[in-house]
């Protein structure tokens, strides 16, 4: 690239508005060519000074804390407990999976119990077996502050049907907060079509995805969680849709010691 | 910024009181949710400390720097994000109504932009509104409006100069 096709695409290069290949050439002319490089810079100095010209919005105030926190966390490995504090919440998340994985409910769901009131009962008490024993790890766990706080739900299908899932999430109250889900007992025919999508949703219409699930398990179920730099607090609902967008299954967290029984 | 590269929580918190919320309000307007705003403020600041080291004071300022990051990684995710929809938008001239403590900045920064956007034509104002803000590319304005592209180039470049001229003379006085 030469000077002159360089000043062409400058205005662009500045305002941002430039595809990635221009603006990786003229990056690589600007390297060698210092009266480029000033004219660039006096560009993109008038460029910058536009947002300046929008009206204030005001940023959440918790947002300060949570910039910093992820900082410290990038930074930290090496001396700050805020990078051990991540690696143990992920630690916690595996804990989480296998205390609720390895409950084996799925086979419970999948034929032990047949009446559809047995299979609730005993989806229920699986439930609140899991978030006790996620809850007890998480306060045997130095990894966790004692503001954490875990919220739980179930999730249940349409009326008449047996798909179930439950929900824990870690509202972590300095760092970065996590969701399990895991969902059982969908029809082995006539299954909603793959993959599903987990979202978690606020009244005012956010949704954070927790991730999709390609297919079950040999026992039926299937997990997914997702650890998020942001906070969840806001986010009540979980929601479990097919490939159609039509919802499967769904519930409402609440905090774990209030976990609500599952449709009938 | 050695601080910033050391991840020195003070620094951290120093540079966000006096850039995050340009940044956030600039999120806010590119990509249009509170959610999005957030997490691009988050992004931008933890790509100033991963990138500090480059930052060279002597081709520009810090604001200039960290907005630079921000309207890029802000363009980018309008562009990633298939059928997002670009914002309308118009640069406006309100003012907060109460700045808090540590604003000051901000706002001696907001009056030199305010200043040196006055030196603009209307129309003016809008070209650059349309490719800043809603990241319309020269070959979209010129397509949009039935001008020859070289002559959207020649307008954004001329307009960016007045900016720039504005704000040197402020500057100087």
């Amino acid at each position: 690239m030469n000077c002159t096709v360089a000043r062409d695409l400058m205005p662009e290069l500045a305002l941002g508005s430039l595809t990635t290949r221009d603006a990786a050439l003229i990056d690589r002319h600007l390297a060698w060519c210092a009266a480029c490089r000033k004219e660039a810079d006096d560009l993109h100095r008038a460029a910058a000074l536009l947002p300046y010209s929008l009206a204030p919005a005001s940023p959440p105030e918790e947002l300060e804390a949570r910039v910093a926190g992820v900082i410290r966390e990038a930074a930290g490995g090496r001396r700050s407990p805020w990078a051990r504090r991540g690696r143990l919440s992920a630690a916690a998340l595996v804990a989480a999976m296998i205390a609720i994985s390895g409950l084996g409910w799925g086979a419970v769901m999948a034929g032990r119990a047949d009446r559809l009131e047995e299979r609730a009962r005993e989806a229920s008490r699986r439930v609140q077996e899991a978030t006790d024993r996620f809850a007890q790890l998480l306060s045997n766990s130095r990894s966790t502050d004692p503001r954490d706080t875990v919220y739980s739900a179930v999730l249940a299908g349409p009326e008449g049907t047996l798909s179930n899932g439950v929900a824990v999430e870690l509202n972590s109250f300095a760092g970065a907060d996590f969701v399990i889900v895991s969902i059982v007992g969908l029809p082995a025919v006539d299954r909603p079509p793959f993959p599903y999508t987990v979202t978690l949703e606020k009244g005012t219409g956010g949704k954070a995805l927790v991730g999709k699930i390609p297919g079950l398990n040999t026992a039926g179920s299937a997990d997914v969680a997702q650890r998020f730099k942001r906070d969840l607090s806001d986010y009540a609902r979980v929601v479990v849709r097919d490939a159609t967008g039509a919802e499967i299954m769904s519930g409402t967290l609440a905090l774990h010691n209030t976990v609500p029984s599952p449709a009938p | 910024m050695e601080q910033l590269l050391n991840g020195n929580d003070e620094a951290v918190r120093t540079l966000y009181a006096r850039f995050g919320r340009p940044v956030y309000t600039l999120g806010l307007r590119l990509l249009g949710t509170r959610e999005a705003a957030e997490e691009l403020t988050q992004d931008v600041f933890l790509m100033a400390w991963r990138k500090a080291a480059r930052f060279d004071p002597a081709r520009g300022r810090l604001s200039t720097w960290l907005m630079t990051i921000a309207h890029n990684l802000a363009v980018d995710r309008l562009r990633r994000e298939t059928g997002a929809s670009r914002p309308t938008l118009v640069l406006v001239d309100e003012v907060p109504d109460s700045p808090s403590a540590g604003e000051e900045d901000v706002l001696m920064e907001r009056d030199v932009a305010m200043r040196a956007l006055a030196s603009l034509t209307e129309s003016e104002r809008r070209l650059l509104a349309r490719a800043y803000f809603r990241g319309l590319t020269a070959r979209e304005i010129s397509e949009a409006d039935g001008l020859p592209l070289g002559t959207v180039k020649t307008r954004l470049r001329a307009a960016l100069i007045k900016v720039r001229r504005a704000n040197d003379d402020k500057e100087r006085s």
